[in-house]
């Protein structure tokens, strides 16, 4: 009997484990809405959210969502703005913010009224639309009668802003928190704000007393926190990304990991009736947090790595529905250095991780292939797709005719112009070589060096930074036309030369008034080229920043040589000891299929097919709609002050009545011009629609076919490890200085490119 | 007696594991690595590697460079060290105090100097200046040949002050004695150091002699702090080789240039340690 004995308690722990494992599942709550809201409130027991147009209520998990206001009652509040309203609130009341126009209104069922207008006048701050100073409010908060709102400072760059607003007094303050990434704003104890800063995932306690003193309680071990929830009852705070839930109790000593494995985009969380919930993607969970046992790792799970969270939710979600036979699991090693981490795992034979995610300026992705630290990829599709892709990716993830690598996402470093500032600065084309690019800079400099530009050359700021950059992006167009793995590159030639002493010229412009504008001041003006900064066709055709430019190819060294950029390119590799070799095909053959377009067209220009916006006819109809409604108020409008204007021309009555009646004309003719204005704003989101008609336009398709074929890939990895091996910006920073010769500068850089060259033979 | 010899093995066995385990078995599996392709699963490939090693001009220059620099600076920091000492030992109690500043520099982490040494020899910088001052010609000291010299200084600046209290502590135990009659015979303190302190301590000079020569032979931090992963020709070392070559996955050359370069310090090692048993076992026969 006692024999088994241990086997049936055994057992019976499994089964109690099996039950509370099941228990973790829980079933995402309805909340009854189409799309997924984009901000929410919990007061007492109602959780209020904005989704579809409404402001919802639900009372409990199991009842049914309540509409509380519907927006499109409300003409005050444009359907362009519904996106970007917040949720506040304070004790019972519920408040709804418009940060573009600074308004806030206090909720009730079917009225929105307004409770105060934040007025930032008395702190400098004029305009709450773009402009010379603006402020864009975010993450409001109530506490102790006052409201909470965070800002970027947008001139400076230097960081957020925390904003009180007094409800009742209307007396404002602002204070500087030097955060450059604040995710968040929740009240946390002794009167404290808590946020969390994504630029370097610290948790940061905010004092809101004006002197902005912040303090960091911790720095989080996983990437991508989007939410902080402090738990009154529990004293707990809770931390929320899309692959992890932590905890932290009582203080910032012991982090728990608990069960939430829901990888999909979190768009707010908070308690409700006692319990942790995340409104994601997905829908809104209850988060189990009654585990304190750290969460164990399936061991039959397919296991990806990566040091930043490239994977998208919609990725992982759909490649779980397609293949539920393969547990996913995603490891982010924020941390760590991803060659490093494919080395232990390589030397020691460990199969825990089996598909890396890479980068190609880290490596020569042909050393990790012929280190044998990657296992070829077997399948005939993938190399198929491979195959319809740009030739510079076959050469970087294929050996001796194997795939061994497949590609991710590429980031090209293409080079933009804006022509009408091109134009107005007496230039009719961009420069086709280095040396006409150094020439237009020193033309520029001689031209505008005493007085200060409301546009700048390139971006940057004082002379010496844009002598080393500009010869760091020489030494790049050097190296991606010349690299060759026969023999190392020369920079010692009389071209090169010519060209760094050319730029040597710039110093003599030291302390002029373009040499005192500082980076971030030159970086906020509108630039004339903008060089290397990763904008691709689309994303320039999307970002109304980058509206009127135009991409062209970077500058060659030589005339005659045949055009490149640079671009790196994220890739899988599979881990040569995995034992989920299959998995990993599988799951690369999902990824091929199911590749974002806007990543898709990057890798396979050729193929490329124009994507439509599904959302673009829906826009454009309620745009229409809208501007319909508010063409006929206009008229009914004009209409009503046609007649108080007749009735008080042929008015005999009295004093009084004629002022009553004029005092009607004049709110009438207010009104009217309101409308007026309403619509040609309309006017302006209806042509500002229609460039919102594709996702990929077949105008950035042509634009990239036209420069995709210069693309470097390889040779951009040299460059990037010659200016980090070498440390070149302090080699050129000491020659503009003066602290080395430029005979000797070039010599050491020669000597050293040779060292690195000869050190792989 | 036997029964007690069984014991301490006992004893020891649990140490012995350990190195066993951590030091040998390691060991021996990097040198059978050398010896593979590198890729898995491993493949024999005899010399290949060792031929390639050898045959690659920047491990020849890191080993000729290493070479030299432990050239300079082990002697350098065992005769400053000698002599200091020996001044140290005359100065008695009231030396503590140079002693122990000596020693600082050791317990310092190098790079915390790293910005004063790049400045004292910036071509800008004070030593500059003073050789300007003294009619000669500015010296690129952080490049070219003139780097080993920096390299070399904050190497002595750095083990100068461990050397110094090995060797005090050896002079500590010599007799007052003898050096009194030295004294008496007209003996200066050159001669003494040659005649007297020398060959009663002579173990410890070859013991010092050796420590220097191992961290001379390793010298790479030095390099580094001042030279990046790539300074100049002059002053690369088979460190830099052996570092570069790591971040670049190329693990077989690798543990090739390690084995190499341990092998010619247990020749070089070994052949000291003949020198010193020879030269001890003459002393005691004198």
């Amino acid at each position: 009997m006692k024999k088994l004995l241990n086997p049936i308690l055994l057992f019976t722990l499994l089964c109690l484990l099996l039950l509370c494992s099941s228990a973790q599942a829980a079933e995402p709550v309805d909340t009854h809405t189409d799309s997924l809201p984009t901000s929410a409130r919990v007061l007492g027991d109602t959780l209020y959210a904005i989704a579809d147009g409404r402001i919802i209520a639900l009372a409990s998990p199991e009842s049914g969502a309540e509409t509380v206001v519907n927006l499109a009652d409300f003409p005050e509040i444009d359907p362009s703005e519904w996106d970007y309203l917040w949720l506040t609130g304070d004790g019972d009341a519920l408040y709804l913010l418009q940060p573009r126009k600074g308004l806030l209104y206090r909720v009730e069922p079917n009225a929105l009224t307004l409770a105060t207008r934040l007025d930032i006048s008395s702190l400098g701050r004029e305009t709450l639309t773009p402009g010379e100073r603006y402020v864009m409010f975010c993450h409001p908060v109530m506490m102790d009668g006052r409201l909470y709102l965070l800002s970027m400072d947008t001139v400076a760059w230097q960081g957020y802003e925390l904003y009180g607003f007094s409800l009742d007094t209307g007396e404002c303050s602002s204070v500087e928190i030097g955060l450059m990434e604040p995710e968040g704003l929740v009240p946390y104890r002794d009167g404290m704000l808590l946020t969390v800063n994504r630029d370097d995932e610290s948790v940061v306690a905010l004092k809101p007393d004006g002197s902005g003193r912040t303090e960091v309680l911790t720095r989080l071990p996983a990437i991508n926190n989007r939410h902080a929830v402090y738990h009154p009852a529990e004293d707990a705070v809770y931390f929320l990304s899309g692959f992890t839930l932590m905890r932290y109790r009582g203080g910032f000593e012991q982090a728990e990991n608990l069960p939430f494995d829901d990888m999909s985009f979190t768009a707010w969380a908070g308690v409700w009736h006692g319990e942790l919930v995340a409104l994601t993607s997905q829908g809104l969970y209850r988060c189990v947090t009654d585990q304190t046992q750290p969460v164990q790792p399936d061991k039959n799970a397919l296991r990806i790595w990566s040091n930043s969270n490239l994977l998208t939710s919609d990725d992982l979600i759909g490649f779980r529905a397609s293949h539920p036979e393969i547990p996913l699991e995603v490891q982010v090693g924020a941390q760590e250095d991803p060659m490093e981490r494919l080395m232990n795992e390589s030397l020691s034979r460990d199969a825990s991780i089996d598909i890396f995610i890479l980068s190609s300026y880290m490596i020569d992705s042909q050393l990790i292939f012929e280190r044998g630290f990657a296992a070829p990829i077997r399948s005939d599709r993938l190399q198929k797709n491979m195959h319809a892709m740009l030739p510079q990716i076959g050469e970087l993830l294929m050996r001796d005719g194997a795939l061994y690598g497949y590609p991710m996402a590429l980031w090209p470093d293409f080079w933009t112009v804006r022509p009408d500032l091109l134009e107005a600065a007496g230039w009719s084309e961009p420069p086709r070589t280095m040396e006409a690019y150094v020439d237009m800079l020193l033309d520029w400099y001689d031209a505008h060096a005493d007085e200060r530009q409301a546009v700048t050359f390139n971006g940057w700021g004082s002379v010496r930074m844009q002598q080393v950059n500009t010869a760091q992006m020489l030494l790049n167009a050097y190296v991606y036309a010349y690299a060759s793995s026969d023999e190392p590159v020369a920079f010692n030639t009389p071209a090169f030369a010519q060209l760094l002493q050319k730029l040597e010229l710039l110093s003599e412009y030291e302390g002029t008034e373009l040499d005192l504008m500082d980076a971030a001041e030159a970086g906020a003006l509108p630039r004339i080229f903008h060089t290397g900064k990763s904008i691709t066709p689309l994303s320039r055709a999307v970002n109304p920043a980058n509206w009127g430019e135009v991409t062209i190819d970077a500058p060659v060294f030589f005339e005659g040589d045949a055009p490149t950029n640079g671009a790196s390119m994220d890739y899988f590799i599979v881990n040569p000891n995995s034992q989920h070799q299959e998995e990993a095909i599988a799951f690369l053959e999902y990824y091929s299929q199911h590749l974002d377009p806007k990543d898709a067209y990057l890798l396979a220009p050729d193929q490329a097919e124009p994507v439509l916006n599904d959302q673009y006819q829906e826009q454009i109809e309620a745009l229409q709609s809208r501007a319909d409604q508010l063409a006929e108020s206009f008229l009914q409008q004009e209409a009503s002050v046609g007649v108080i204007t007749e009735l008080l021309e042929g008015m005999q009555g009295s004093a009084e009545d004629y002022a009553a009646l004029q005092a009607e004309l004049t709110a009438a003719q207010k009104m009217l011009t309101a409308y007026s204005d309403e619509l040609a704003e309309c006017a302006a989101s209806l042509s500002l629609a229609e460039t919102s008609r594709y996702i990929i336009s077949p105008e950035v398709i042509a634009e990239y076919q036209a420069v995709a074929q210069g693309l470097s890939l390889r040779n951009h990895h040299w460059a990037w490890e010659i200016m980090e091996e070498l440390d070149t910006q302090a080699l050129f920073t000491r020659y503009f200085e003066g602290g080395a010769s430029l005979e000797q500068t070039l010599r050491e850089l020669d000597q050293r490119v040779a060292m690195m060259f000869y050190e792989g033979q | 007696m036997f029964e007690r010899k069984k014991s301490l093995m006992l004893f020891l066995l649990p140490g012995l594991a350990g190195v066993l385990l951590f030091y040998a078995v390691p060991f021996l599996g990097g040198m059978a690595y050398s010896f593979t392709d590198g890729h898995v699963p491993f493949r024999w490939v005899g010399l290949t590697n060792y031929r390639a090693v050898w045959g690659n001009r920047m491990f020849l220059l890191g080993l000729k460079n290493s070479l030299l620099l432990s050239v300079m600076c082990a002697p350098t920091v065992w005769l400053l060290g000698f002599l200091l000492a020996a001044l140290l030992c005359r100065l008695k109690g009231s030396g503590n105090a140079l002693r122990n500043s000596i020693l600082l520099p050791y317990v310092m982490p190098s790079s915390s100097v790293l910005l004063i040494w790049l400045m004292l020899f910036d071509y800008g910088g004070p030593i500059n200046r003073l050789i300007t001052a003294l009619g000669c010609g500015r010296v690129f000291f952080l490049s070219g040949e003139a780097l080993r010299l920096p390299v070399l200084l904050l190497f002595v600046w750095k083990n100068l002050g461990f050397a110094v209290i090995v060797f005090l502590s050896a002079m500590q135990a010599v007799p007052d004695a003898y050096y009194e009659y030295a004294a008496l015979e007209g003996a200066g303190f050159l001669r003494q150091c040659v005649s007297i302190t020398l060959p009663c301590i002579l173990p410890t000079c070859f013991l010092m002699l050796i420590l220097a020569w191992v961290s001379a032979f390793k010298i790479f931090k030095e390099v580094y702090l001042i030279g990046g992963a790539y300074p100049d020709e002059a002053a690369y070392t088979l460190q830099n080789y052996m570092n570069n070559l790591y971040g670049k996955l190329n693990y077989p050359h690798v543990s090739t240039a390690a084995y190499t370069f341990a092998g010619m310090l247990f020749l070089f090692f070994g052949l000291l340690f003949l020198i010193q048993h020879r030269s001890t076992k003459a002393v005691e026969g004198e």
